[in-house]
């Protein structure tokens, strides 16, 4: 009997961002789609994204919610692991218990193996593998490709984590703020990161005003 | 001394003690058809609507045809919550400059120039005609930045108040019914329902010559993945009863608002 990878939810938890990833979103007009993987749904790794707080989620079990399925009703235990993962780490090998005419089952997988070193933006892959309990031999079951942010904390005021809001955090801005500050371990290295390297860095008056006046580009700083 | 100093001593306490009515008829800004601007040519144009104060700003970046090095960046906005934040703008607007404002050159356009409720207006240098130009009339913010602009600003600033002044003006704003919400309480029912966290779909607008806006307390309004014409509601975690509101408006600086209650369950 053949098990598929249904779903992938890195945002399960919408109120906790210390167990869960973040509330975001695209830009103004589109949210980022949960689950974030689907496997019926063909998806860019950009667009099947996830961030993550290094501050709320140190020192905490964060999990990503997997759904599998299985095609017609059995009373079988899989095992389901899967390498690779670059910042998320690899996948501990977890069971999935399916019983009482249950095709689809929900299972919580803690990222054990992360790690969130600073302000980072990465493509990761994790290969996905399954074997029956007992069995000796694991099997392919799926490849994911996903786009994952980590930010040093919870982004603060005027974005918010009340779920669905206009300001979740916007990937537009994400995807400038953490390749401009990649590496960043704190807030003030952050800042001097995206005060140097800032897209305007070109226009000189205005790269001239940053370098010797006071910092101007708070929301900058405070974003990462 | 200060920016708010300044606006003191140009009598700007003393106004928000005062009320003005609302812009009651819809202004459009064709530069071919003014004086001051009838060699300048729109390049670029942006609207928005802004949260707090709430306001439908128009930013449009004037070119002059001939001598592209004289340019105009005018922001007109309409606050919908009346004078006194289209006062609490046009401070934003002076404040927000990187480089420093010549205080002592700074001007009220009401006794230099003779327009606008109140109004500030300043040249870079220090002297001669102004470069910032900043006015209220009524609920509405004019702001205009030149390069190499001359008179244009003021001479720009004058024919705008004069079309503002002599528009018909209201106390209150009502809404209009717009088809989205119509078609959708026909789907629907009067107060839709939709689950906490759950997605309620609302229709399809075409923007063409519209700009839409969308406004809610709890939750937010969407476009849908490569359906960007086709919006939906997505519920937040707060249940009860929900408005969004809708702002629209076409090439004027006056939208039109429709709301819509729904239950979050």
């Amino acid at each position: 009997m053949t098990l598929q990878l249904s779903t992938i939810t890195f945002d399960h938890d919408p109120l906790s961002p210390s167990t869960s990833a973040l509330n975001i979103r695209r830009n103004k007009d589109f949210e980022v789609p949960i689950p974030e993987y689907d496997s019926s749904i063909p998806r860019t790794p950009a667009e099947s994204c996830a961030a993550f707080a290094k501050l709320e989620t140190t020192g905490n079990n964060v999990t990503i919610r997997v759904h599998l399925t299985i095609p017609a009703a059995a009373n079988v235990t899989y095992e389901v692991k899967a390498s690779g993962g670059g910042v998320l780490g690899k996948l501990d090998p977890v069971q999935v218990v399916f019983s009482g005419g249950v095709t689809d089952q929900a299972v919580d997988i803690p990222l054990a193996h992360r790690n969130f070193p600073g302000i980072s933006r990465m493509d990761i892959t994790w290969n996905w593998r399954y074997r029956a309990k007992g069995g000796s031999k694991w099997h392919h079951l799926a490849t994911t490709s996903h786009r994952i942010y980590v930010v040093l904390a919870v982004p603060p005021s005027p974005w918010t984590q009340v779920f669905a809001d206009k300001r979740n955090p916007w990937t537009d801005l994400l995807d400038q703020c953490c390749v401009i500050a990649s590496g960043s371990v704190d807030a003030p290295s952050a800042a001097e990161s995206t005060n140097e390297r800032h897209p305007f860095e070109s226009c000189s008056p205005l790269r001239h005003r940053e370098r010797r006046g006071p910092l101007r580009l708070c929301s900058h700083r405070r974003f990462v | 001394m200060p920016m708010k100093e300044l606006f003191t001593r140009l009598g700007y306490d003393e106004l928000l003690k005062q009320e003005r009515p609302l812009l009651g008829e819809n202004y459009v800004l064709d530069p071919a058809s003014l004086s001051s601007t009838k060699d300048f040519k729109a390049v670029h144009e942006s609207v928005f609507l802004r949260e707090n104060p709430l306001a439908l700003v128009r930013q449009i970046h004037l070119q002059n045809a001939s001598k592209p090095h004289t340019s105009l960046n005018v922001t007109l906005a309409v606050c919908w919550n009346g004078f006194h934040d289209a006062l609490a703008l046009l401070f934003r607007f002076a404040g927000s400059f990187e480089r420093a404002v010549p205080l002592v050159s700074v001007v009220s356009t009401m006794v230099a120039h003779e327009f606008g409720d109140f109004g500030v207006a300043w040249p870079w240098s220090g002297k001669g005609d102004p470069d910032i130009l900043a006015f209220v009339r009524n609920n509405a913010l004019v702001g205009i930045r030149a390069h190499d602009g001359a008179q244009t600003p003021v001479l720009l600033g004058r024919e705008v108040d004069t079309a503002l002044r002599t528009r018909k003006t209201t106390d209150r704003y009502s809404d209009t019914a717009h088809e989205l919400f119509t078609e959708l309480k026909k789907r629907q029912g009067e107060i839709p329902r939709v689950p906490s966290t759950g997605k309620l779909p609302l229709g399809t607008l075409s923007e063409g010559a519209f700009k839409f806006f969308f406004l809610s307390a709890s939750g937010s309004v969407n476009r849908e993945a490569g359906r960007a014409q086709s919006w939906y509601y997505r519920a937040g975690t707060q249940k009860g009863r929900q408005e969004i509101t809708l702002y629209w408006s076409d090439a004027g600086i006056l939208p039109k608002r429709d709301r819509l209650n729904l239950d979050v369950i």
